[in-house]
C-alpha cells in the first residue's frame, strides 16, 4: 500500500527536496506551505504520517501540531516534525504535543525515507534495510 | 574556504576547489554567471531519484539586455543586439533540444562548463578536470563515461531543463569567432583523446550513437556544408548543376532547420515563459528564420578556421573579454 506523506514547510526548496527523496521510496506525497494550509490538506487527504516544519508563516509547528491532536478528523495521524529547531526544550515540546519523532535539517534526501519508516515502526519490528548513500 | 593559488587555468583552478571541497556533490559555476532561485537545488533532484546519477547539469541562458540586480535576473529581456539574438535562439536549440534528447536517451556528452554538478568521490576517481584541453567540460563528461563503463560501474549523466544558469555571451563578431574556434578545437580535441569510443558497442549508446553524432555534425559539419558551398558555387559556374533541384535542396534545408528552431523557440514559451513580452517571442522566431542567411554561414567559417587551427597544434583558449552585468 501507497504510504501517503504530507509535507509541510514553507520553503519550497525544501518541498521539492522531500518530494523527490519520498517519491522516490515509493511514497505519495502531498505538500503545505502554511500551518493553515496543513491543517485544511489534513482534513481533506488523510495522510498516513505528517513532516512538519516548526517555523512557519501563520501558526506555528507547535500551534499547528496541538490543532492537528484537537481534531478528531486527524488526532491519529503521526506527525514527525522536520526542522532545523532541535533543541531539548523544542524536542520535549513536540513530543509532549503527540509528534512522534524528530528529523532535524540539514536532513540526508538518500535515507529521509528510512528515518521516517523508523521513526513510524513499532518498536518490536526488524530494522528498515540499507539505503544507499552518496 | 578561500584558495590563493598560482593560476594554472580554469581547470587547474577547478581541480584545487575538487580537492577542498568537504561534501559528496560539487557544483562547477563560472564567474560570469547567475544562478536563478532555487538552481541548485532542481540541478541536484536526479542524484536524489537515482542513485546511479554521477553528474547533471542545468540550462545555460544568455543573460545579455536582461535587468539584473544584486546578482538576480529581474527582468527577462532579448538583448537588441543581433549577434545575441543569434545565440539565444543557438542555445535553445542546443538545450531544449540536443541536451534533452541526449540527456533522455542516456548519452549526455557535455554538461556545460558554466554550470554543473558533479559526485565528488567520481571526480577524483577519474582525476578531475582535464588541464591539457580548450573543451574541459565535454572531455570531462565523456572519460567519465569511459572510466565508469570501462569499470562497470553506474553511470548516468542528467541533464535538467529547469535549473537555469545565466551567462554573459559575446557581442561581438571577434569575440564570438574566438569562442566558436575554441569550441571546435575542443570538440575535436575530445573525439581525438577519446576515439577509442567513437562507433565501439562496449560504450552502449554514449559509443554508437554520441560519438558518431558529434564527429558527423559537429566535428567534420562544417568541414562538409563549407564544401557543399563551394561544390556548389563551382556547379553553378560550371553549368552542371540542376538549378531546380537545387533550389529545392535549399529550401528543404533552411525549412528544416528552421523547424527545429522554431520547435524549441516554441517549446521554451510554452514550458517556461522566461520571454514575457510578445515582441521577443516573435523576434526568436524571425531570429529563427534568419540565422540560416548569413549567422550560419558565419559560424561554419569561424569553426572551420578552429578545424585549421587544431590541426596546426593551436592550444591557445584566446582572450575572451567580458561586458559584464549592468545594474537594472
Amino acid at each position: 500500500m501507497t504510504v501517503r506523506v504530507l509535507v509541510v514547510d514553507d520553503e519550497p526548496d525544501i518541498r521539492l527536496v522531500a518530494r523527490a527523496a519520498l517519491t522516490k521510496v515509493g511514497c505519495q506525497v502531498i505538500v503545505a506551505g502554511t500551518g493553515l494550509e496543513a491543517l485544511a490538506r489534513a482534513v481533506q487527504d488523510q495522510p498516513d504520517v505528517i513532516l512538519l516544519d516548526c517555523m512557519l508563516p501563520d501558526l506555528d509547528g507547535f500551534d499547528t501540531c496541538a490543532r492537528l491532536k484537537a481534531e478528531p478528523a486527524t488526532c491519529n495521524i503521526p506527525v514527525v516534525f522536520l526542522t532545523g529547531k532541535t533543541d531539548q526544550a523544542a524536542i520535549e515540546r513536540g513530543l509532549a504535543l503527540g509528534a512522534r519523532g524528530y528529523i532535524s535539517k540539514p536532513f540526508n534526501p538518500l535515507t529521509l525515507g528510512r528515518q521516517v519508516q523508523e521513526i513510524l515502526r513499532p518498536a518490536c519490528s526488524a530494522p528498515a534495510p540499507e539505503e544507499p548513500s552518496l | 574556504v578561500v584558495i590563493d593559488k598560482v593560476n594554472g587555468g580554469k581547470a587547474d583552478a577547478i581541480n584545487a576547489g575538487i580537492s577542498a571541497a568537504q561534501f559528496p556533490l560539487v557544483c562547477v559555476i563560472d564567474a560570469d554567471s547567475l544562478l536563478e532561485e532555487h538552481a541548485l537545488v532542481r540541478v541536484v533532484l536526479p542524484f536524489i531519484e537515482d542513485p546511479d546519477t554521477i553528474a547533471a547539469g542545468g540550462i545555460i541562458r544568455i543573460a545579455n539586455g536582461c535587468g539584473i540586480d544584486h546578482g538576480r535576473v529581474t527582468e527577462v529581456r532579448l538583448s537588441n543586439r543581433w549577434l545575441v539574438r543569434f545565440q539565444v535562439v543557438e542555445y535553445l536549440r542546443a538545450f531544449l533540444a540536443g541536451r534533452v534528447t541526449l540527456s533522455a536517451l542516456d548519452a549526455l556528452l557535455i554538461i556545460s562548463g558554466a554550470f554543473g554538478v558533479f559526485r565528488r568521490d567520481v571526480l577524483l576517481d577519474a582525476g578531475g578536470f582535464s588541464v591539457d584541453t580548450v573543451g574541459e567540460d565535454m572531455e570531462l563528461v565523456t572519460r567519465l563515461h569511459r572510466f565508469c563503463r570501462d569499470r562497470g560501474l553506474p553511470c548516468r549523466i542528467a541533464f535538467q531543463p529547469d535549473p537555469v544558469c545565466w551567462t554573459e555571451v559575446p557581442e561581438s563578431a571577434r569575440m564570438l569567432a574566438r569562442q566558436r574556434n575554441r569550441w571546435q578545437r575542443g570538440t575535436l580535441q575530445v573525439l581525438g583523446r577519446h576515439s577509442k569510443m567513437i562507433a565501439n558497442p562496449r560504450y552502449g549508446r554514449v559509443g554508437l550513437l554520441a560519438m558518431p553524432y558529434y564527429l558527423i555534425f559537429e566535428a567534420l559539419g562544417p568541414l562538409i556544408e563549407c564544401g557543399g558551398y563551394v561544390v556548389t558555387a563551382l556547379g553553378l559556374w560550371l553549368g552542371l548543376l540542376d538549378w531546380n533541384l537545387a533550389q529545392l535542396l535549399f529550401i528543404a534545408a533552411v525549412m528544416y532547420g528552421t523547424l527545429i528552431s522554431v520547435a524549441s523557440v516554441l517549446l521554451e514559451d510554452l514550458s517556461f515563459r522566461h520571454y514575457r513580452r510578445v515582441a521577443d517571442f516573435l523576434w526568436l522566431v524571425a531570429f529563427a528564420t534568419l540565422e540560416n542567411f548569413g549567422y550560419r554561414q558565419l559560424t561554419t567559417w569561424w569553426r572551420v578556421q578552429g578545424s585549421i587551427d587544431f590541426l596546426r597544434g593551436q592550444q591557445a583558449w584566446g582572450t575572451m573579454t567580458r561586458k559584464g552585468f549592468a545594474r537594472a
